[in-house]
């Protein structure tokens, strides 16, 4: 079958800027794609690109299987969803969804008809003849969505919805909206910076960079093995150590970290005997023992520096004997929980399938 | 306070009357400078001044590059105070200051181009049956010009009218609005120092009437040139008339930017608000009608919606104020009864709408950047010039629906089309009833270039060639080679 979206090769320049950098990618139909990263690495601009609202340099857009890099946006089926929601504020709920429809010269049983139905699907019944100012944040956010539904987009591109909404608003959406979309059952394609949301709705994340893609995958994937420098340290906390490969052995590799720790990691491609690479740990993989565990691979002992109570996590930092500092973190069990303070030895444990080799550079599309 | 004063004659001088005026700054309203206010005999003054100057003075016998000598002189004077010239209009006239900027330097580059132009050929030499007559047309200064100036560009309208009329030798007398006379009288200390000699370049401060009135009925002036609105173009055109006085006029516009949905999306949108709200919308030739293709309006006028409403509008002296405040109290009135008037008359707001009351804005003349959707065909705001950040949007499906609709008006300033399609771009120009055209771009001006309008946009041409010859008449000469006798008549 062929992808929803389809990005291939394209490169966006602005004068001498280049704001996306040869990037491929493909969205399934009815997949939660995210495009996740910082600002300026590009997400919105590719967002833009499938849009229509800006042309690639080179490369194409394929959207439904035709190529409509040239095409303007009206051709396009898709539709967005703003960061500020580009609600109309003099008009009505019902006027802003039906403003599209209305704008196509739809006759107005149809108008009704579609807008009652987007109106359903975002539960905004009751709420049809206040203004935007008479709304909160998440039912104007429903607005927005409604009014980009309700022309039946085979994609929605949704640029930093959430942004707008406080903390506890925002979680409450993020359910909304993946909700939403299995409702639907279209295609959305969702602009975030903020790593939360996009692991926790995504069926893939695309982790951008520097105007290319470091890493698409699902939320564990990119979590549990990220494979450059950047996606480790942009989602989630980890530790970067940088790392020498000593052997290749039975599917595993041994490293010297710095300060001397050797570490067996599961096999990763690059990693020759002697290469300089980065490894990252995330610090909740790092398990802390009173006393040495029984058996297995990269048992170490360290001392704990410091402990800052955080809750439910005990935020460690533990120095190993060659020096070399490392974050762990602590699940708070309560009583039956193990409970480590600064000054105390520990004995760590990192299983080998935990520590991800990293590549150093950005080597453009990956994964 | 220090009190702005008439440049008569080569000298600073007081209206007869002492009356002054408060100049304010339309971010806050407070008086920033006074300004003598002059009367009908101040305006006579400045007409015998300019009268003996080109009658009897050194500058009716100037020569094309003796003026051009003192034009480039004041083009580099002008040049070294482009950063006070703009500060000195962003504080009088509202708007920001990266607009002031421009318009200096636009100032500048006017004056050094009609600086070049006063030495150049003038004229033609014609082929005549007569094989012993030579025939040739010179180009001379048209004599006294009185030239009476907006609001809304302060500096540049001044040099618009000035350049021009210098080089081509005419003694002129300019007359700001007398809301924002600061850096007209700027420009005058700078026409003193550059050693035009007196009377050949007055100021006069002072209403549209007497002040204007005068200038424009005086059978001592030869010529009137105008920038302004229609009703007082129409008086200013019957006052002319005693001495049939030539007149160029410059008026308004309700001008069409037409964006077919082959357009480029995202410069179509920046340049359909460029069009509008750069100056506050207070510009002759604002894109006030915005002529969309339906195709695209479902996703287009929420964008635009959207970007009206992140618009940055403060004081034009903050670094970041994208908008300014309308000139004066008295106009965001008229700006807001018009935004009223489209409610009354069934038109739907977009977004906008109202006057911006919050913090320090409260005291300044500040409208929110206005769209109307829905607008009915005989609407005020469909029909009239609004002067304000007030943006009309119709609909058409098809090229001659919005060609139709562009031409729909009684004005004919300006007018833009964006499109790919090259040939549908030449298309729509080509039967577009305006004098200045875009394709996919809105607003860019050239001192080069004609500036204009049909219908009741005005009569006549600013800039380029055209402006200058606008201030010549034209002479013709035969020259007969052979003197002699012709037998007309038998008994000699």
């Amino acid at each position: 079958m062929n992808p929803m979206v389809e990005v291939r090769d394209v490169t966006k320049r602005f004068d001498d800027f280049v704001a996306l950098d040869r990037v491929s990618l493909e969205i399934a139909e009815g997949e939660f794609m995210t495009f996740l990263g910082p600002s300026g690495c590009g997400k919105t601009t590719c967002l833009r690109l499938i849009s229509g609202f800006e042309q690639p340099t080179s490369g194409q857009i394929l959207i439904g299987g035709h190529d409509v890099s040239h095409d303007p946006p009206y051709k396009r089926n898709v539709n967005q969803v703003f960061q500020s929601y580009a609600l109309f504020p003099h008009l009505t709920v019902r006027e802003n969804i039906s403003f599209g429809l209305r704008m196509k010269k739809m006759g107005a049983d149809k108008i009704k008809e579609k807008t009652e139905w987007a109106i359903a699907m975002t539960s905004l019944q009751g709420m049809e003849d206040r203004k935007p100012a008479q709304l909160s944040g998440g039912q104007r956010q429903r607005v927005a969505l409604a009014r980009a539904i309700v022309c039946e987009p085979q994609v929605l591109l949704l640029d930093e919805p959430l942004s707008a909404l406080d903390a506890k608003l925002r979680t409450q959406m993020r359910t909304e909206l993946k909700n939403l979309q299995k409702r639907l059952g279209i295609t959305f394609i969702f602009v975030t910076h903020d790593q939360e949301e996009a692991l926790s709705m995504s069926d893939r994340i695309a982790v951008m960079n520097k105007g290319k893609v470091e890493q698409i995958g699902t939320a564990a994937e990119i979590y549990h093995n990220p494979r450059t420098e950047f996606v480790a340290g942009f989602i989630g906390e980890t530790n970067i150590v940088e790392a020498e490969v000593l052997e290749r052995q039975d599917g595993l590799i041994l490293c010297r970290l710095e300060g001397g720790l050797e570490l067996w990691i599961k096999e990763s491609e690059g990693a020759r005997p002697g290469s300089k690479m980065l490894v990252s740990v995330r610090p909740e993989k790092i398990r802390l023992f009173r006393d040495r565990p029984a058996a297995g691979e990269n048992v170490f002992s360290s001392r704990v520096s410091s402990e800052v109570f955080k809750g439910a996590v005990d935020d460690m930092t533990i120095v190993t004997e060659g020096g070399l500092e490392l974050s762990a973190l602590l699940a708070n069990a309560g009583e039956t929980g193990l409970d480590f303070h600064e000054g105390e030895q520990v004995w760590c444990l990192i299983h080998p399938n935990d520590i991800s080799l990293l590549v150093k550079e950005q080597t453009g599309i990956v994964g | 306070m220090k009190t702005l004063l008439n440049h008569i004659n080569g000298q600073w001088v007081a209206a007869r009357s002492g009356a002054t005026r408060d100049i304010l700054n339309p971010a806050d309203n407070k008086v920033i400078v006074k300004a003598t206010d002059s009367g009908a005999a101040d305006a006579e003054d400045a007409v015998t001044a300019a009268r003996e100057a080109f009658d009897q003075g050194p500058w009716g016998k100037s020569t094309g590059p003796e003026r051009a000598e003192k034009l480039f002189a004041l083009a580099n004077l002008v040049e070294k105070h482009v950063e006070e010239f703009a500060r000195l209009d962003t504080e009088n006239n509202g708007k920001p200051l990266r607009e002031a900027r421009y318009d200096a330097a636009d100032a500048v580059g006017c004056f050094r181009y009609y600086a070049g132009l006063a030495s150049k050929p003038q004229g033609q030499t014609y082929s005549v049956s007569d094989p012993n007559m030579v025939c040739l047309t010179v180009r001379e200064p048209i004599g006294v010009c009185a030239q009476i100036i907006p609001w809304n560009y302060p500096l540049l309208m001044a040099v618009w009218k000035l350049a021009p009329g210098l080089a081509a030798g005419n003694a002129c007398i300019l007359k700001p609005s007398e809301m924002t006379p600061v850096s007209a009288v700027k420009l005058f200390e700078l026409i003193a120092e550059a050693g035009f000699p007196p009377g050949a370049a007055n100021l006069i401060l002072g209403p549209g009437d007497p002040v204007g009135s005068t200038l424009a009925a005086s059978d001592r002036v030869d010529k009137v040139a105008f920038t302004g609105g229609g009703v007082t173009g129409r008086k200013i055109m019957s006052a002319a008339t005693g001495n049939l006085k030539k007149v160029t006029l410059e008026l308004g516009g309700k001008s069409p930017n037409i964006v077919f949905a082959d357009a480029d999306f995202e410069a179509a949108l920046e340049f359909a608000m460029f069009g509008i709200f750069a100056g506050q919308g207070e510009v002759c030739s604002a894109g006030s009608r915005l002529i969309l293709e339906r195709k695209i309006a479902e996703k287009f006028l929420p964008r635009l919606a959207e970007a009206c409403q992140k618009i940055v509008v403060g004081d034009g002296a903050e670094a970041e104020t994208e908008m300014g405040p309308l000139v004066s109290r008295a106009h965001m009135e008229k700006v807001l009864g018009y935004i009223k008037s489209g409610l009354d008359e069934g038109a739907k707001l977009l977004c906008g709408g109202h006057r911006i009351e919050k913090g320090a804005l409260a005291a300044g003349n500040f409208v929110e950047p206005t769209v109307f959707v829905d607008v009915p065909p005989q609407a005020r705001i469909m029909k009239e010039e609004i002067f304000g950040p007030v943006l009309v949007v119709e609909l058409f499906d098809t090229e001659e629906e919005a060609i139709a609709k562009a031409n729909d008006t009684i004005y004919g300033l300006a007018g833009a089309v964006f499109t790919s399609d090259g040939a549908k771009a030449h298309r729509v120009i080509k039967r577009l009833r305006a004098g200045i055209t875009w394709i996919n771009t809105y607003h860019p001006t050239f001192n080069e270039a004609p500036w204009g309008g049909y219908k009741q946009s005005g009569i006549g041409r600013e800039l380029g060639t055209y402006g200058f010859e606008a201030y010549t008449e034209v002479k013709q000469i035969n020259i007969n080679l052979a003197p002699g006798r012709i037998g007309w008549f038998k008994n000699l």
